[in-house]
């Protein structure tokens, strides 16, 4: 890939309407910025090849290359990218299980990581009570970690807060984010543009399973008209055929139809193909079928690494994940890829 | 003197006390009894643009305003590529220059969008476009003065000091009384005296 | 002490076309000045200003030209003298009184200058105001150099009182702000009382009456012209080339002759008296010539005018071939320069421009295109007006529904320009910003999304925002005006303006406190500093989100005036270890997007520095600068 600048990423992406408000773009400049859910670029910038072009997984994307990158072998194209072991999952703390969106895998890796030392810093998601919006979050401790916890469904340019981590000097960062932010995480890795030893830097990088994701922007303000957004302490999309999103609040449970809320899912994620977040070290999503559970997905040796000490440690239950569900759970991936290729012609 | 009309530009930027200059060689020259026109052009000048002031001397006749191209006799100027500017559309190859060496930067080289020439091959340029030319670190000068404003008064002095106008330091201060004010008539005075040495130590080119 | 009122008839001394102007109006006696600010008229009024109380005379800035011509016209219907000065912009602002003062006529002497701006160097737009004339029917002079300004002014006074009408006099940038020997005369030794004559009404109808009156009173003028020295010719008896010219153009095409040398054949009728026109010694002069070239400011309306004359004694002149700007001979725009009358009667004649040999002229085109790179109009180091536009671009952009700003006229015009980052959509004339901005703020009930946002400058307030404002009001527009008050009419030279405790004399005044304005009005108004950029920012931009009219005043001191009063905000520095410059993550964001010209760019180091003979320590760009590598410490 040829890495352009600003005007190029605006050209292709910005003004399109192609940005999945991962993030990467966002916090390392003065010209673009992150504004209630929108990336707004505020002035023209003459660098010629710069960072956001770069880092962008919506410029360009080399599965090969990034797949050299990553694991060191050819892009697996055959449904879920090149997988070591899939298996279920669930934390044991029954605290980090009852936060957590399925099973709380997710959250009790990250604060494993971070109790060891594996990792200094948490590129995570979190909500501002004060803003309403989701937004990224660098977590220093397990609170700030279980701050995090739970889906939020929409594109909350969290990587920016992955640019604060580096810029404040954390050396093992360990970050959680949707199949998009994860391919820009490793183009961070594979072009390192300013020499931050990127490649070293990023300790560990788990990706979550995502369909599509909401403009925030556009959710927030919607929720907004049926009720006071800061009482939300969960939502759950449901797998079909509900067609819904249920809201858990403090008052209460709501449900409300996909169909109202088809309209505001980003542009961009009807192009992308990855439903497994296929680039990361650990992959986690929902188990279909089996609530208080998650699908967990190992691809690199530090990801199996970290979820075998995770078990043996006793903080991560194991199970074996079913093969007509992983048919299933292929099978729905190999459908968001051909929905995306379809767009792309 | 001997020409006539005696063509003279003082050019800088906005903001460099060119009109307050011409005004003073202007009024200094009618009260020597000449026919003096000077035109100029500001209003947006002092938000960094190019200022201009032609100066017509004459016995005979009051003439317009603006100096014809290729006609000017003496340019004084406050800023290096002003000189140039003024002696590519009013220059010609006897025409004299006494030149403060000292860049103010348009707005558009401090952002980038175009070079600065490099102040040797402007001085060059600036040479080949003139009889005789001294360029004098004004500027400088005037800010050990304690101002840099000074500059145009020092040039003054240096082309008084070259024999190129009539200008005495008697009849200099006259004229700022009746211009500024009794108060900026000593330092003025030194600033002028000042040019009038260092045009002495130059070596002609 | 000023040179205008010095007492010493027959003094030579050197001055400002403007000057002339004014002094002449002091020898003829006037008692009454006013204006409003606009170049390239500024420094008649400001001239008479800095005398006025010496002389007993009374001088004020107006608020616009129609207000200053109608305080000069209630002193000239009481039976004073009085003079009215403005731009071209401002006899349109004024021609509505014009147009009915004209024919209710006067009772004293009323003489009304206006300097055009040829090129609109300092204008927003070019025009040639002496058809204004012809329309209202009203006497007109052109000065054609510095002595014969002063004289017509006089003359014009002297004519005004005897047709009881008011006398047009058109300067223009050359002559306006040129200088030039004046011999001083007279100073008047009294001056009338004001006194309104009651007994009789001045109305503008019945068309019946007042309309011939008027036709009545300029042919008097016309009679009075008859035999003015100020029409004059040199020359040969029969020229081969008839030039006929006024105003600036005479000095030129005097020197185009002259260096041509074509004394012997090219003859100069200079017509001073340019309506009506003295068509005798013009006809004198047509019958004496094949070829005639018209040299004038802007419009061919001396052009035009002399055509008319020719068409009406057609049947007793030759066959004459008329040059102009309607021949396609001079341009038909733009400002007269000598290098263009040269160029043109040497074409005209076959006759050869001296200059100097091919080399130097090489020499001269390399150092044009090479050695002087053009300087644009910038806002000067530390103007507020830069931090409120950084804001304003800010909020439009974090808003992103492609708001459209409104311009309007004073030094923060330039936001149509880089300086002020290219914000203003339009610029038009004073106080269209907020008048097209509330037109704009009803148009979303048409399916217009964008939201509206008007700047005006706080002198641009008082001159016409008003009306529009109270408009926008009345009929529920959304619009957001922002008020830039930097406390001065800056664009002109500092002139007082009615929020001014001072008024043009320098006494005492009564301030108009404009957000006291918006306040009566019900108008919801916000005041901010626009050196905070973030609350600045922050504040458009929520402002940006409510509907119906509303009104923010960013408020901060002129950078040059704070200069002359006191000394540097805060010592601005760079520190050039955290400078990035033009890598990734700046890109030179102060040098290359603010532009602030106490910045300067280091190629050599590749850091910023800051200009410290340039710098006035405002501290904004220690907030633009992205990593923190600009501080500022308050001394």
């Amino acid at each position: 890939m040829i890495v352009h600048g600003l005007d190029e990423l605006s050209r292709r992406v910005l003004e399109p309407g192609l940005c999945s408000a991962c993030g990467a773009c966002v916090g390392g400049c003065p010209y673009v910025m992150a504004f209630r859910g929108k990336t707004v670029m505020l002035d023209r910038c003459a660098v010629e090849h710069g960072r956001c072009f770069a880092y962008c997984p919506m410029t360009a994307f080399d599965a090969e290359k990034v797949s050299g990158y990553v694991f060191g072998l050819p892009h697996q194209s055959g449904g879920l990218g090149f997988t070591g072991t899939i298996v279920a999952s669930r934390s044991k703390d029954p605290q980090i299980a009852s936060l957590g969106q399925g099973g709380g895998t997710v959250t009790a890796l990250m604060v494993k990581s971070l109790e060891d030392g594996f990792i200094d810093s948490a590129v995570l998601t979190g909500v501002n009570p004060k803003e309403s919006y989701p937004h990224g979050v660098v977590a220093l401790t397990v609170r700030d970690i279980l701050a995090c916890a739970g889906s939020k469904y929409v594109g909350a340019h969290s990587m920016s807060a992955l640019r604060e981590a580096i810029d404040r000097g954390f050396q093992r960062i360990g970050v959680v984010g949707l199949p998009c932010q994860v391919r820009s995480i490793r183009k961070m890795g594979m072009y390192d543009l300013k020499k931050e030893d990127l490649k070293k830097r990023i300790r560990v990088v788990l990706g979550l399973f995502c369909n599509w994701a909401f403009s925030s922007r556009d959710f927030i303000s919607f929720l907004s008209e049926r009720l006071n957004v800061n009482f939300i302490k969960k939502i759950h999309i449901p797998p079909p055929p509900a067609n819904s999103l249920e809201l858990e609040t403090e008052i209460g449970f709501q449900s409300i139809s996909l169909d109202d809320l088809r309209p505001m899912i980003q542009a961009s994620c009807w192009n992308c193909p990855d439903m497994t977040s296929e680039f990361a070290d650990i992959s986690v999503g929902m188990y279909e079928g089996k609530p208080g559970w998650n699908t967990l997905i190992t691809r690199t040796e530090i990801g199996q690494d970290l979820v075998r000490r995770a078990e043996e440690e006793g903080r991560l239950e194991i199970e074996i994940f079913p093969q007509a569900n992983l048919e299933h759970l292929k099978a729905a991936s190999l459908n968001k890829m051909k929905r995306a290729s379809e767009r792309q012609n | 003197m001997t020409k006539d009309p005696y063509n003279l530009i003082v050019t800088g930027v906005g903001g460099q006390g060119n009109v307050l200059a011409s005004q003073l060689i202007g009024s200094i020259m009618v009260e020597l009894g000449y026919k003096v026109t000077i035109g100029e052009t500001y209003g947006a000048s002092q938000r960094g643009g190019s200022v201009m002031s032609h100066l017509r001397i004459s016995k005979n006749r009051q003439y317009g305003p603006l100096i014809p191209p290729k006609c000017a006799d003496l340019v004084i100027a406050l800023e290096p590529s002003e000189a140039a500017r003024v002696l590519g559309q009013f220059g010609n190859p006897g025409t004299i220059a006494v030149v403060n060496t000292r860049p103010v930067y348009p707005v558009d080289v401090i952002s980038g969008h175009m070079p600065y020439p490099p102040i040797d091959e402007l001085m060059y340029r600036i040479r080949s476009l003139s009889k005789k030319c001294y360029f004098l670190p004004a500027t400088e000068k005037a800010m050990e003065l304690g101002s840099p404003i000074l500059a145009n008064i020092i040039l003054i002095g240096a082309a008084a000091g070259a024999g190129l106008l009539p200008v005495t330091e008697k009849k200099l201060e006259k004229a700022i009384i009746d211009y500024m004010s009794p108060e900026r008539v000593e330092i003025n005075k030194k600033a002028f005296r000042l040019g009038t040495e260092m045009v002495k130590d130059l070596t002609q080119t | 002490m000023s040179i205008i009122s010095m007492d010493a008839p027959g003094k030579e001394v050197l001055l400002m076309g403007n000057e002339a102007i004014a002094r002449g109006a002091i020898e003829a006696g006037i008692s009454v000045a006013a204006a409003y600010p606009g170049n390239p008229s500024s420094e008649i009024i400001g001239s008479l200003a800095e005398v006025a109380t010496e002389l007993g005379i009374y001088v004020e800035w107006s608020v616009n030209e129609k207000v200053a011509l109608e305080v000069a016209a209630a002193a000239a219907v009481s039976g004073l003298n009085a003079l009215v000065a403005m731009k071209q912009n401002g006899l349109n602002v004024a021609s509505d009184f014009l147009l009915n003062l004209n024919l209710t006529g006067i009772r004293g002497g009323l003489v009304l200058v206006v300097c055009d701006d040829p090129s609109g160097i300092s204008s927003t737009n070019e025009q040639d105001s002496r058809i204004y004339a012809k329309l209202a029917d009203l006497p007109l002079m052109e000065p054609a150099a510095f002595q014969e300004a002063k004289d017509m002014v006089r003359v014009a006074f002297d004519l005004s009182r005897r047709i009881s009408n008011v006398c047009m006099i058109r300067s223009v940038t050359r002559i306006s702000h040129a200088r030039g020997n004046v011999i001083l005369g007279l100073l008047p030794r009294s001056r009338a009382v004001p006194h309104f004559d009651t007994s009789n009404t001045l109305t503008a109808l019945p068309a019946s009456v007042t309309h011939p009156l008027v036709h009545q009173r300029l042919d008097q003028a016309r009679e009075f012209f008859l035999g003015s020295h100020f029409n004059s010719y040199e020359g040969p008896g029969h020229p081969e080339l008839l030039i006929i010219t006024c105003g600036a153009g005479q000095l030129f095409a005097q020197e185009a002759v002259s260096i041509l040398g074509l004394e012997e054949k090219v003859g100069i009728l200079k017509i001073g008296t340019t309506w009506p026109l003295p068509e005798k010694i013009i006809l004198e002069h047509l019958k004496k010539t094949p070829r005639v070239l018209f040299i004038e400011e802007v419009d061919p309306v001396l052009e035009n005018n002399v055509k008319e004359i020719f068409a009406d004694h057609n049947m007793e002149l030759p066959r004459i071939t008329f040059l102009g700007k309607k021949s396609g001979t001079l341009p038909d725009y733009g400002e007269l320069s000598p290098g263009l009358v040269i160029r043109i009667i040497s074409e005209l004649t076959g006759t050869k421009v001296p200059k100097p040999d091919q080399s130097y002229l090489d020499l001269a085109r390399d150092a044009l295109e090479n050695y002087c790179p053009p300087r644009s109009l910038a806002f000067c180091a530390g103007c507020p007006h830069r931090a409120s536009y950084w804001a304003i671009k800010k909020a439009l952009k974090l808003d992103g529904r492609d708001g459209v700003l409104f311009g309007d006229i004073g030094c923060y015009a330039l936001a149509v320009l880089p300086t002020g980052f290219n914000q203003a959509k339009t610029l038009h004339a004073m106080g269209s910003g907020i008048g097209m901005a509330c037109g704009f703020g009803v148009l979303d009930r048409l399916g217009a999304s964008q939201p509206a946002i008007a700047v005006c400058g706080d002198s641009t307030f008082y001159h016409a925002a008003v009306p529009a404002l109270i408009n926008g009001l009345h009929q529920s527009s959304n619009f957001l005006l922002i008020v830039l008050d930097n406390n001065a009419t800056a664009m002109t030279g500092f002139q007082p303006h009615p929020g001014s405790d001072v008024n043009a004399v320098g006494a005492l005044a009564h301030p108009v406190v404009i957000e006291e304005i918006c306040r009566a009005l019900g108008l919801k108004t916000v005041i901010q500093d626009p050196f905070d950029l973030e609350e600045t920012c922050s504040t458009i931009y929520d402002m940006l989100q409510e509907q119906s009219a509303r009104v923010l005043i960013l408020r901060q001191e002129c950078a040059l005036v704070r200069g002359r009063k006191s000394s540097k905000r805060n010592k601005v520095s760079v520190n050039p270890d955290k400078c990035i410059g033009e890598d990734c993550g700046c890109s030179r964001l102060c040098t290359r997007v603010f532009r602030c010209p106490g910045l300067k760019w280091n190629t050599a180091l590749s850091k910023t520095e800051i200009d410290e003979a340039i710098c006035t320590g405002c501290g904004v760009c220690a907030d633009v600068c992205p990593v923190g590598a600009i501080f500022k410490e308050t001394p």
